[in-house]
């Protein structure tokens, strides 16, 4: 192998093995060129960050949740529930004014809940997004008190409760179904053609 | 699920009046219209028993779960729901129809008051939930999942590999699933009723023969001749309707909203066709079961298998 100028210069041989591993032997080794394999401390420190960046993306750095959200998120949870047991003593009661009342400031209190969806998991935030897809452009004088009851059990036995499971994300739909709520209805068709 | 499917088999079906749901039904009651929805949710009601087939498990996997598996792989390409909605709208043409409505004009109708951001997240909630939660949802929906067929493709369960990201669709194909798929053996169970609809089928004029009638047509032909040669056809991805409608030849009524094939195919088979038509304020068109003697029964497929015996449409509910 015809040596190169910079070998040329410092007198050896481009390359040499040692017991560490592969030096180049040039006048820009003491640079701490990026391009070696070099086993000095400093140039190993550039060697990491540089397969760093190659092999893997880079992490999305997720925020501990502030104290302020949790507390937001424990509150909305709570008002939605009791919203939600308002609806069904007052579908019991035949009171449709104020069974409408509760069920709007239900779906204030679910909105406030999709906000602050980074919050918890992400099973969590898509109960509550199916919960908003089952309820959106409803009619709430119009609500049986099946349909309340369903909520309500929704709300109080997941949404407010402690950990969301896919499986229960599951349940939760098929109670909705079960008593005429559909919460695939934000993926259907809004009208139907001729 | 194909745990849930085996629970349902080993389950008692209730007795009573039943109807079978075919997969544009069982699709429609997903992303349908809500007027739609109630349609086909009171006709059901009329029965005691609703039920369903791997066969229309598998065409449901394929159509709308993989549709919306290639949507959340696109808003994930795209960042955003408004780009995905330009894409549809721009890349898929009119007959796609089925794709486009599971996404365009529909999350912005209901979210009113959200930005782009919180409809890419709803969509993305909603595509992934669809995708894993959509065959339990299919096998509920049903007081069973007739396992007659074992179409092993039909039996697969979709698997998260990696959340919004890939999952796992498992075999699509007869040919890929080897020993595990039945359907050779189905066919040969069903040999009356493959006849009855290859008379009936013959006995058409050509004008009203569709693209998948005289695939099946062609199909049960060469399954007479060569039976095992059926398999590298992958009989449930190209004779979808076939299996389907053989599926249902022990069910007096089929519920279906593609009227083209299911006329002929329930003509042959003696069943009370019910077709919901796609405009939700027109009522549900109620075809009986033909008259006996009515329905041709005597072609040459029949003469050259030598099997006059069994050659009556016997497929009687």
């Amino acid at each position: 192998m015809e040596p190169t100028d910079i070998a040329e210069d410092v007198g050896v041989p481009e390359f040499s093995i040692s017991g560490q591993g592969m030096l180049a032997n040039t006048k820009v080794q003491d640079a701490r060129c990026e391009y070696y394999d070099l086993p000095y401390v400093k140039s190993g420190v550039d060697k990491k960050q540089f397969l760093k960046e190659r092999t893997a993306p880079p992490r999305r750095e997720i925020a501990a949740p502030k104290t302020s959200q949790l507390y937001a998120v424990r509150k909305y949870s709570r008002d939605a529930r009791d919203e939600a047991a308002r609806m069904v003593h007052a579908s019991k009661d035949g009171e449709i004014m104020e069974m409408a009342s509760q069920g709007l400031a239900l779906m204030e209190s679910l909105q406030e809940l999709w906000r602050l969806r980074s919050v918890r998991e992400d099973e969590w935030a898509s109960l509550v997004n199916f919960l908003q897809a089952a309820l959106s452009k409803e009619e709430f004088e119009r609500f049986t008190e099946e349909q309340c009851e369903a909520v309500h059990v929704i709300i109080a036995n997941y949404l407010a409760a402690g950990l969301v499971r896919d499986d229960e994300v599951t349940k939760a739909r098929q109670l909705l179904r079960k008593v005429g709520l559909d919460p695939w209805k934000a993926i259907s068709k809004p009208k139907s053609e001729p | 699920m194909e745990g849930h499917i085996e629970a349902q088999e080993r389950a008692v079906v209730p007795s009573g009046s039943a109807v079978f749901l075919d997969t544009t039904i069982q699709i429609g009651r997903f992303v349908h219209s809500p007027e739609m929805k109630q349609r086909i949710r009171q006709r059901i009601q009329t029965f005691d028993v609703s039920l369903t087939s791997l066969v229309v498990r598998q065409e449901f996997r394929r159509r709308l779960l993989k549709e919306a598996d290639y949507l959340l792989r696109q808003l994930k390409r795209l960042g955003s729901y408004a780009k995905l909605r330009r894409h549809i709208g721009s890349v898929l043409t009119t007959w796609q129809r089925r794709k486009r409505n599971i996404c365009v004009e529909i999350l912005d109708t209901i979210f009113e008051n959200d930005d782009d951001a919180d409809l890419t997240e709803r969509t993305k909630y909603f595509l992934r939930d669809l995708i894993t939660g959509g065959l339990a949802e299919f096998d509920e929906l049903v007081d069973r999942v007739i396992p007659d067929s074992g179409c092993a493709c039909g039996r697969q369960d979709i698997r998260e590999v990696k959340k919004y990201q890939k999952y796992h669709f498992g075999i699509a194909k007869c040919s890929q699933a080897e020993s595990a798929c039945r359907i050779l053996d189905f066919l040969a169970k069903r040999k009356p009723q493959l006849r009855a609809i290859s008379c009936l089928l013959k006995s058409l004029p050509a004008e009203q023969k569709t693209d998948e009638l005289k695939a099946a047509e062609e199909f049960i032909e060469m399954f007479f001749k060569d039976p095992l040669a059926i398999r590298t056809r992958d009989p449930c991805y190209t004779v979808g309707d076939l299996l389907v409608a053989l599926e249902s030849a022990d069910i007096p009524v089929f519920y279906t909203m593609n009227a083209k094939e299911s006329e002929h195919l329930c003509r042959a088979l003696h069943q009370q066709l019910i077709v919901r038509p796609r405009n939700p304020e027109r009522p549900d068109i109620v075809h009986p079961p033909p008259a006996k003697g009515t329905v041709p029964t005597q072609t040459s497929t029949t003469s050259t298998n030598g099997a006059s015996a069994d050659n009556k449409v016997g497929a009687s509910p």
